[in-house]
């Protein structure tokens, strides 16, 4: 098992919003946002072909899924261009949480764990679909990074978030600048690091 | 400038495109400060400045659309440190951003380095700038190389085979050379389509490609290396737009990319960049 640090941007969440989400909500996926839910209907979502709707059908399925797209950033190998071209976690889950660089959002920052291969039908381990050596179908979106969370992401591992705020240029209308990153704020609520957790074991 | 038609021809939401043109181009700039301020360890130096490559030929395609003087800024700063790491698509970023002048060691770099379909533009390129006065095929002579290449080989986000960058750089060849009635540019229409098939069917999906967030860069710079360097050869030669010669509706995406590509001609020209530093 991998102890795997993630991004995540949402926009246009009010601040006392993005500090109730750090500190206790956690990050819901957007079907537990909409209703309870029972362990049989979760063994019914988490599969193969669900997982591939919220990959590449976001657009119809995004408002019912079960899993939560968060961000590790990526390398994209071109092999006859002999170049790596690299998405950092950082603008792919800025550009997010600003709708383009647009809007003003909060960037969380914590940790999922993985298992180095597949496990869809496994609720506490993120899928690793940004890796090639496991992920070997063609994924259009694989240059986003993406690390996909299920169900929901306690707060437990939501170490900590800042807001982004849309800059924009002041010399050129319509131009923006980097976001700005506001303070940032931890979870000392509930955050549990991961060093706690993992297992390394401590003498007697 | 003509100006590309962002909308018809692409499918894109200009003010979008300048919010992000602008905010990766200063991510950029905030990378490569944090690569100077991490200069004593190289290696993290070194891995900071391939992610402001990434970025600048992120804002240089987008930048190309609607600022064609910053997209050539922002190609060659890419292109520049595409070079220190030893990767030869800088070569492509290299034509984008100075099509009018050709560098002489791009050739031999971009060979070298093994990208062949950059190789066989930077061996024309001279040619259609006149720099040279020698037919492509003397110039191949020194690089056998380009001769072995699969047809089939493809390049870059765009997947555009070798054979269409070859078909392409000896149709420029002949029309530099050429003192009959300008024809239908085959070569050129044929990377044109080709080009412009991928990029179409990146847009069927509306959600990515709208926000901007699709694999593909709109306006890839191999395609645009390749296309400003057609918009040179027809007004050295003739002294016309390829995109006039063609009968290219601006409104459609092979008329766009064109126009991309005429655009960086014209801020090249009016503004020489050094690559090289």
């Amino acid at each position: 098992m991998v102890v795997q640090h993630f991004l995540k941007g949402i926009t246009g969440i009010p601040d006392e919003l993005a500090e109730e989400i750090l500190r206790s909500r956690g990050i819901p996926s957007r079907w537990f946002q909409r209703k309870p839910i029972y362990p049989p209907e979760v063994i019914a979502q988490l599969t193969d072909a669900a997982l591939l709707r919220h990959l590449n059908d976001y657009v119809s399925f995004g408002p019912e899924t079960p899993f939560i797209s968060t961000t590790a950033g990526c390398t994209v190998r071109d092999a006859e261009g002999r170049a790596n071209n690299i998405a950092t976690a950082e603008y792919v889950a800025t550009d997010f949480a600003t709708d383009g660089f647009l809007q003003n959002g909060w960037v969380f920052s914590g940790y999922v764990f993985t298992l180095g291969r597949k496990a869809v039908a496994h609720r506490p381990f993120a899928e690793e679909v940004r890796e090639l050596n496991l992920y070997t179908s063609f994924l259009p979106f694989q240059p986003e990074g993406e690390l996909v969370a299920k169900i929901h992401i306690p707060a437990t591992q939501l170490e900590k978030a800042w807001p982004v705020t849309a800059r924009p240029d002041p010399a050129r209308p319509g131009a923006m600048r980097w976001p700005k990153k506001g303070g940032v704020a931890y979870n000392t609520d509930s955050y549990v690091p991961p060093e706690d957790i993992v297992n390394l074991r401590d003498v007697l | 400038m003509p100006a590309v038609e962002v909308e018809a021809a692409f499918g894109l939401d200009p003010p979008r495109i300048l919010a992000k043109a602008s905010a990766t181009e200063d991510y950029a700039r905030t990378l490569l400060v944090r690569a100077a301020e991490a200069e004593e360890d190289e290696t993290t130096a070194a891995n900071i400045r391939v992610r402001a490559a990434s970025a600048l030929t992120t804002a240089g395609s987008l930048w190309s659309l609607i600022d064609a003087n910053r997209a050539t800024a922002m190609f060659a700063e890419s292109a520049t440190i595409n070079y220190s790491v030893g990767s030869p698509y800088g070569a492509f970023l290299q034509i984008c951003a100075r099509p009018s002048e050709a560098d002489p060691s791009t050739q031999n770099w971009s060979v070298g380095a093994g990208l062949a379909s950059a190789g066989i533009l930077a061996s024309v390129w001279p040619i259609v700038t006149r720099q040279i006065d020698v037919r492509l095929d003397q110039v191949l002579e020194d690089v056998p190389l380009l001769r072995q290449v699969p047809a089939a080989r493809a390049t870059g986000r765009l997947r555009i085979p070798f054979s269409y960058f070859s078909n392409l750089a000896y149709e420029l060849d002949h029309l530099r050379w050429s003192t009959d009635a300008p024809r239908a540019l085959d070569a050129t229409q044929a990377f044109l389509r080709r080009g412009a098939e991928t990029i179409e069917a990146a847009r069927e999906d509306r959600f990515h490609w709208q926000s901007l967030r699709s694999p593909m860069l709109p306006a890839e710079p191999e395609a645009l290396a390749g296309l400003t360097l057609v918009e040179q050869t027809a007004r050295e030669t003739w002294n016309e737009s390829a995109a006039v010669m063609l009968d290219l509706n601006p409104g459609t995406l092979p008329g766009a990319l064109l126009a991309t590509a005429q655009n960086l001609l014209d801020a090249s020209s009016e503004a020489g960049t050094d690559l090289r530093g």
